[in-house]
């Protein structure tokens, strides 16, 4: 609760200094975006973060599941190790390979930013199969459940909300890292943030990183609520209201 | 004798002392030292190693300061870390002086207002040359005969009857700059669509041209690409582009200790065209032409400033071999 709390009062806070910056017009020499261009901005930043959150969900949660099944086991760690390494490369060196091998545009920026947020979602779903007390699905076989039964009622719905999980802080990092995909072509709040940086003008650069900030913080927000109502309900610490809104913090 | 830790140090301290104490007592009284800046890209690389290697053959001792940003720069000549550099008549008029430029103003008119309003911040403009390495608007030359469109007033037509289907690319800085496009837009009468503008770090809009990723790009009028591949760049028919002409300003405070560096600079001005005298158009464009072409050896036959600087100065007889 009060961690929300926080998130919101920073969320009011970043969009306030994006609207007071705007509202200025002029900083120094420079005229500040307007709310059509940071509206533009903004939604091509939106759409290239989540195409590139669903093609790595799609990828990387069958993918994770898959590894864990006994005869793919063997495959486990060279995908988990494949995707560690895309993590370890910078981000900006993946964009910027991203424009000689695929061209200026839109699908250079994607690719990147899939490479880049696939191993969170990757490992989340390998993780929260592996995770799963044995006991549990001893017990589902005592009581005659088939293999399938048992990833379709046990293991599926134990493994959803650390899958969720996976998905949030995948989708966290591409908005930041989403800002770099306007130096291959690519769209996005990283154009009003850059200007500022090549402007020399602290305040444009504002403009450009406190609404991509509040936009990690709301997806964050709107996915960890995802989460929850993805957890079954004996596994809830606490009940919901009526509302849908967690009252508590569960430790998750 | 014994050799004692302490009589170690003792000699160690004495080496140190008469080392460190002749050095700036003898020599710093007779050297002349001045600070040179230049700004990060190649045209501005040329005139620092232009300026120093001069400066340094009439006996200046020279530390020059290179690759730096715009506001460094200036911020290093307000605090006398850098005694002078070379910047442009536009970039003074707007970004330091923080005035308003009156689409119109020709090269001597701007020049004459900033020499004259940089006398109160206690620096003084010497001759400029006039290669006016303003913002362009250029395309392939088979663009421009395609559409038949030679002029911005053209190009604005073009763009009001394309309806959004003309790809555009321009350096970050220049979407939001006072002299930038929305103003461009503005004085034209026209505007490029959201969809098909694009913004690049500096250089970028050179590159899509040349790889045919963009139809319009934003140059500067001393590229050297544009001479390599023939672009056409949009004559400015109605004046909107503020000149830039690269001029070197030094501190007053240095200027009086040195006098004779405004002549020593002067000397070497007086090497490009028009040098020392008022533009003209034809003027002008000579010496973007010689500008291009100094650029070019640096940008396409990749020679270091520096020899491309001492060749120069060579050939124009200010040096010796």
């Amino acid at each position: 609760m009060r961690r929300q709390v926080i998130l919101f009062a920073l969320l009011t806070l970043l969009l306030g200094a994006t609207f007071w910056v705007t509202s200025l017009g002029k900083v120094g020499i420079y005229s500040t975006f307007t709310y059509g261009d940071l509206l533009h901005s903004a939604w091509a930043h939106f759409k290239m973060v989540f195409i590139a959150v669903f093609i790595a969900a799609a990828m990387g949660v069958p993918l994770g599941i898959l590894v864990t099944r006994p005869g793919f086991s063997p495959f486990a760690l060279p995908v988990i190790g494949g995707a560690s390494i895309g993590q370890t490369i910078p981000s900006l060196a993946v964009i910027a390979v991203m424009a000689p091998l695929l061209g200026f545009g839109l699908q250079s920026a994607v690719v990147a930013l899939v490479i880049y947020g696939l191993l969170p979602i990757l490992r989340n779903a390998y993780t929260s199969i592996r995770t799963i007390d044995p006991a549990i699905i001893e017990a589902a076989q005592g009581m005659g459940l088939t293999r399938m039964q048992i990833a379709r009622k046990i293991e599926l719905p134990l493994a959803r909300p650390v899958i969720m999980a996976g998905i949030k802080v995948s989708t966290v990092i591409t908005v930041g890292t989403a800002e770099l995909a306007v130096l291959v072509g690519g769209e996005g709040l990283g154009k009003i943030t850059l200007t500022g940086v090549f402007a020399q003008e602290p305040l444009i650069i504002l403009q450009g990183a406190a609404p991509t900030a509040a936009m990690a913080i709301t997806l964050g927000l709107i996915l960890e609520l995802a989460e929850r109502r993805m957890t079954p309900r004996g596994l809830r610490l606490e009940p919901e209201n009526t509302l849908g809104v967690v009252r508590h913090e569960s430790n998750t | 004798m014994k050799v004692t830790l302490e009589r170690i140090l003792r000699t160690l301290l004495w080496v140190l002392t008469i080392a460190l104490i002749p050095g700036p007592v003898q020599a710093g009284a007779m050297e002349k030292r001045v600070t040179v800046g230049n700004k990060n890209f190649t045209e501005q690389y040329i005139m620092g190693e232009l300026i120093k290697q001069l400066l340094e053959n009439r006996g200046f001792r020279v530390d020059l300061r290179s690759d730096l940003t715009s506001m460094a720069l200036r911020g290093g000549m307000e605090s006398g870390d850098i005694d002078l550099c070379a910047d442009y008549t536009g970039t003074a008029w707007m970004v330091h002086l923080k005035r308003e430029y009156k689409p119109g103003t020709d090269n001597n008119q701007l020049y004459h207002l900033v020499k004259e309003k940089e006398k109160g911040n206690q620096f003084i403009w010497l001759h400029p040359t006039w290669n006016n390495n303003t913002y362009a608007m250029a395309s392939w030359r088979e663009f421009a005969t395609k559409h038949q469109v030679a002029t911005l007033t053209d190009l604005a037509g073009l763009y009001t009857k394309g309806e959004g289907e003309i790809e555009t690319f321009v350096n970050f800085e220049f979407s939001i700059r006072p002299d930038g496009l929305s103003a461009l837009e503005k004085f034209y009468g026209f505007k490029v669509a959201k969809t098909t503008l694009k913004a690049g770090t500096p250089g970028a809009s050179l590159i899509a041209l040349r790889e045919h990723k963009t139809d319009i790009a934003m140059v500067f009028g001393t590229d050297a690409s544009i001479a390599k591949h023939g672009w056409h760049v949009y004559a400015d028919d109605k004046s909107f582009f503020p000149p830039y002409d690269l001029t070197p300003y030094v501190r007053k405070d240095v200027l009086n200790k040195y006098p004779e560096i405004a002549n020593i600079i002067n000397g070497l001005i007086a090497t490009f065209p028009g040098g020392g005298k008022p533009a003209t158009p034809v003027i002008v464009a000579e010496c973007q032409g010689i500008w291009r072409q100094l650029n070019a050896t640096v940008d396409i036959e990749r020679m270091e400033p520096k020899e491309v600087a001492e060749k120069y100065l060579i050939e124009h007889g200010l040096i010796k071999r």
